[in-house]
């Protein structure tokens, strides 16, 4: 805590003399996506304040109330991660959890690689007998240079295999079983003026909600949004 | 890229798909929300957007089985439902919840693929985002722009774990059977759908140790479910009843007729006669029409009336048969003297004549046709004195029994007043007195709840009362009893005019409320008299279902009556009631079974708040008799004289005018019969016109005795 604490104070110190960084308020559960999802399997919660994630196994529900043996914690790789969103296929018999998240302290006007990062967490042991050490955390950062991404929203499919995300300058998809993450930038999905706020996908298509900006007589300037 | 000024954002929802070999997704279609739509004060510009605000947060939630997509933006407090196809997005519905808030659609979630069942998180939050109140809506069907939810959380069954976790819900996720509650605080509950019979009890005794999750709990009495959900359960419509001993029944039993069967019932032991209000004041009657005595006697001894009772009780048609029967000795009389040549016959025609002569009245011994005239006389005039004896015994009303000697029943030698009289105008000794008594009655306050499972075991009632702002104890612990699904509570209350409030822990529908006081009597002294109160009054409503919130009134007024004694020199007599008069706000204080799952009550409690005062004026009865003793006996005195004269006109009316003309009459037709017979004999008998006219004149003379005589029979 030490150094986390140090750590913060610099980056403080920097972001006064370079610019504003990013520093969320990581009580308020209420701004960005979802920091918590739910399944007939899992159920998880994304704690920023204590850098880690939750999760609570429901295949016995009456061990829930009674023990703890249905539930582990997995630690951020990094304490300045600040995780956006979660999300968890709704259907899904392997236990996939996705995350997506940005760096904390980096100054948010700076185009920068290794800013925006995706991960799954992954539980390969019994169901019944929950074993925490089966947990793995697997990522991947985005390598492309953006600025601070204040709108970032994340989804996946039903089984929890791939996950899908938007932000106002770039998408991407990420396969849990590869670790691969692929970058759209320019997609034809993203917008510099459009502000994604949330989605949901289907399997096959999905629906994404946000803001977009119209002139006064309501037409679109964004020709790849005109559909 | 900049954009030119002038420009704002708004909400779109763009339909997408996913290349299985690049992973890249596309676009579709895009749906655009009407600018005109946007109110002018809630229209974005970029600045907005700098920052994440969470007042413009968006939820979106797809039913893939129904390719139905909910998408919530609860910044226009708006939650839109579209239909999706490979080729298109299609707006199905918009509801809009009203633009005095926003944070309706904070979050959507699907609850059942194939119901299309569904949850909103209806939060209120200001416009600049201050929270105000979190509600989740649960639909059982497609939205509509004019859906309304089938049960809102939290509720009395489901209530949200306040003592837990902040009161903010931000979050809702389904999976899609079970709901997942986030509070803003991290507080986590999952309600899990429950089967049929059952439902998804929030109501937990203490804090488990990982996740709170809801307990599959029986329907209460009065209530049923038919689906497998989240949502709770029904009220039983109208007409049926769940006493809750078989939870694995989905549905309600029919009740028998006649029985008091509202919304939720529990039972149908309770008849429909058991609600009976309890009034003891009636009107006052009205004075009679006619108040006068001789009036009275008059309609009542000459009137017949038209039923077979009135005219049995009728004076005058008695009378009627009297005279029929004297018609009928005379007639038989008439036929003895001119067709019997028997003595003996004669001889008591002789002796009955002389009888009823000697007991003429009429024409004071001179006709024995008068003395049968007295006895139909005498009918009269012994019907009087009957009558005026019973009708003085009629008085006053409160002792007297149904006038049945005569044909109006309610006749009564009473007549009324009623009057409001102001308090603050001074008032005699006696009837000050009897206004002090009232005050001093010192009341019991009795309260009913009808067709309910509650018991006083589980259901402790507390009474207070307020007193300034603060609740002041009258019973922590009212006396309670329990009978026949009705629950009663009774306290003396310290004072009358008082605000009371019951409060009960319940659970449980309650079909109907019975409130009411009672005090006993006091009879101060001879003349004053305090009676016993007992009244009471049923509130019910067939279709709705008593609410948790119930505010009546209770307008007491006193009730005095004043009785004018019969015999001058008595006292005046008094008594005196409380009268209540009810009042209550149906709409507010009872819940419509429509309503029941929609009411967001997540208290456990029924309180009843009662306001009882005091009418500023009290009711003066005044009764006071028509006749007193005096005034009978010199009308009756005078009446029977009014008899007697009647009959003595009629029998002057027959010898001074009907009888000459019958006279003349029978004259003029002998007459006419001579006339003939002289024409006839005319020829043979030319010489005896003299000694003809002689006999003309003799048979003249001899008629003439004659019907003198048939005159005076």
């Amino acid at each position: 805590m030490f150094f986390l604490r140090v750590h913060i104070l610099v980056s403080f110190v920097l972001g006064l003399c370079l610019g504003d960084v990013f520093s969320p308020n990581r009580d308020d559960l209420d701004i960005y996506g979802p920091l918590i999802a739910i399944n007939d399997v899992i159920l998880v919660a994304v704690n920023n304040y204590w850098s880690t994630i939750l999760i609570e196994f429901l295949s016995d529900m009456d061990h829930i109330n009674s023990d703890s043996d249905h539930f582990c914690s997995k630690d951020f790789d990094d304490e300045l991660w600040y995780v956006y969103a979660v999300a968890l296929g709704k259907n899904q018999s392997a236990s996939n959890i996705f995350i997506v998240g940005e760096v904390a302290d980096l100054e948010m006007s700076a185009n920068l690689t290794g800013r925006t990062f995706v991960g799954v967490l992954s539980y390969t042991g019994s169901l019944t007998t929950i074993n925490c050490d089966n947990l793995s955390l697997q990522y991947q950062f985005v390598e492309n240079a953006f600025v601070h991404q204040e709108h970032l929203i994340m989804t996946t499919d039903p089984f929890g295999l791939v996950a899908y995300g938007f932000s106002n300058l770039f998408s991407f998809s990420y396969t849990a079983a590869t670790n691969e993450l692929i970058v759209h930038e320019n997609s034809a999905l993203t917008s510099e003026l459009f502000m994604p706020f949330a989605v949901d996908y289907d399997g096959n298509q999905g629906i994404i909600a946000g803001f977009l900006p119209v002139n006064r007589t309501g037409r679109t300037y964004n020709k790849s949004l005109m559909i | 890229m900049n954009i030119v000024v002038g420009t704002m954002f708004i909400p779109a929802v763009t339909l997408f798909r996913v290349n299985m070999s690049t992973n890249i997704p596309t676009p579709i279609s895009q749906w655009l929300y009407p600018i005109e739509n946007v109110p002018s004060q809630m229209r974005l510009k970029e600045n907005d957007f700098d920052t994440y605000e969470p007042k413009l947060g968006m939820s979106v939630s797809i039913n893939p089985r129904a390719t139905h997509a909910l998408v919530g933006i609860q910044w226009l407090n708006t939650v839109l439902l579209f239909n999706y196809t490979t080729v298109a997005l299609t707006l199905v519905a918009l509801k809009n919840d009203g633009q005095e808030t926003i944070g309706f659609g904070k979050n959507v979630a699907w609850l059942d693929d194939v119901t299309n069942s569904f949850a909103i998180l209806a939060n209120k939050y200001s416009i600049s985002y201050a929270w105000i109140s979190s509600q989740i809506y649960i639909y059982d069907s497609l939205l509509t722009n004019n859906s309304k939810p089938v049960s809102i959380i939290p509720n009395v069954e489901q209530p949200l774990l306040l003592s837990y976790y902040s009161y903010i819900l931000i979050n809702i996720i389904s999976t899609p059977t079970s709901l997942l509650l986030f509070h803003d605080d991290g507080g986590i509950f999952i309600i899990y759908s429950a089967p049929k019979g059952y439902y998804a009890s929030t109501i937990i005794s203490d804090f488990p140790l990982n996740i709170p999750i809801s307990s599959h709990v029986p329907c209460a009495p009065g209530t049923y479910k038919n689906v497998t959900g989240i949502v709770r359960c029904s009220l039983c419509p109208a007409g049926t009843k769940s006493d809750g001993t078989n939870a694995t029944l989905t549905g309600c039993a029919d009740c028998s007729t006649d029985a008091f069967c509202p919304a939720g019932s529990v039972t149908d032991s309770i008849s429909n006669d058991m609600l009976d209000n309890i009034i003891q004041v009636v009107a006052y009657p009205k004075s009679p029409d006619i108040s006068g005595l001789d009036d009275i006697l008059f309609f009542t001894l000459f009137s017949i009336g038209s039923t077979p009772r009135c005219i049995v009780l009728s004076p005058i048609f008695w009378t009627l048969i009297i005279t029929a029967v004297l018609l009928l000795i005379t007639a038989i009389t008439i036929v003895i003297k001119y067709c019997v040549n028997d003595s003996k016959a004669n001889k008591i025609r002789r002796t009955y004549t002389t009888v009823f002569k000697r007991v003429d009245l009429i024409r004071e011994g001179d006709m024995w046709a008068g003395g049968l005239a007295t006895f139909a006389a005498l009918v009269l005039c012994i019907a009087c004195c009957v009558f005026s004896a019973k009708y003085y015994a009629s008085y006053p009303i409160e002792t007297a029994e149904p006038s049945t000697y005569t044909c109006d029943t309610s006749i009564r030698n009473a007549q009324f007043s009623t009057s409001l009289q102001s308090s603050a105008i001074p008032v005699s000794e006696e009837i000050q007195e009897m206004i002090d008594i009232l005050n001093n009655q010192v009341v019991n306050l009795d309260i009913d709840f009808i067709n309910t499972a509650s018991n006083c075991t589980s259901n402790a009632g507390q009474l207070v009362f307020l007193s300034n702002g603060n609740s002041m104890p009258i019973a922590l612990n009212p006396s309670c009893n329990t009978s026949n699904y009705i629950i009663s509570y009774s306290a003396l209350l310290p004072f009358r005019e008082i605000t009371v409030q019951l409060t009960i822990s319940n659970l449980n529908a309650i079909g109907g409320l019975r409130i009411g006081l009672s005090a006993p009597g006091e009879k101060k002294s001879s003349t004053i008299t305090l009676q016993d109160l007992n009244f009471s009054y049923t509130y019910y409503q067939t279709g709705r279902v008593l609410g948790h919130d119930i505010y009546s009134t209770l307008t007491l007024t006193k009730v005095i009556n004043n009785t004018s004694p019969l015999a001058s020199g008595d006292k005046e007599i008094f008594s005196g009631i409380w009268a209540g008069s009810f009042k209550m706000n149906y709409n507010s204080s009872f819940t419509l079974q429509s309503d029941y799952l929609t009411t967001a009550v997540d208290s456990t409690e029924t309180r009843l708040t009662l306001v009882i005062n005091e009418a500023p004026y009290y009711v003066l009865n005044e009764q006071s008799p028509i006749a007193r003793l005096p005034e009978i006996v010199y009308h009756d005195f005078l009446f029977i004289t009014t008899i007697i004269g009647m009959f003595v006109l009629i029998f002057v009316i027959v010898e001074v005018m009907i009888l000459p003309c019958c006279s003349l009459l029978i004259r003029k037709c002998k007459r006419k019969s001579s006339d003939k017979y002289e024409d006839d004999n005319i020829s043979h008998q030319s010489t005896a016109s003299h000694s003809d006219s002689e006999k003309s004149q003799r048979h003249k003379h001899t008629h003439a005795p004659v019907i003198k005589q048939q005159t005076y029979f």
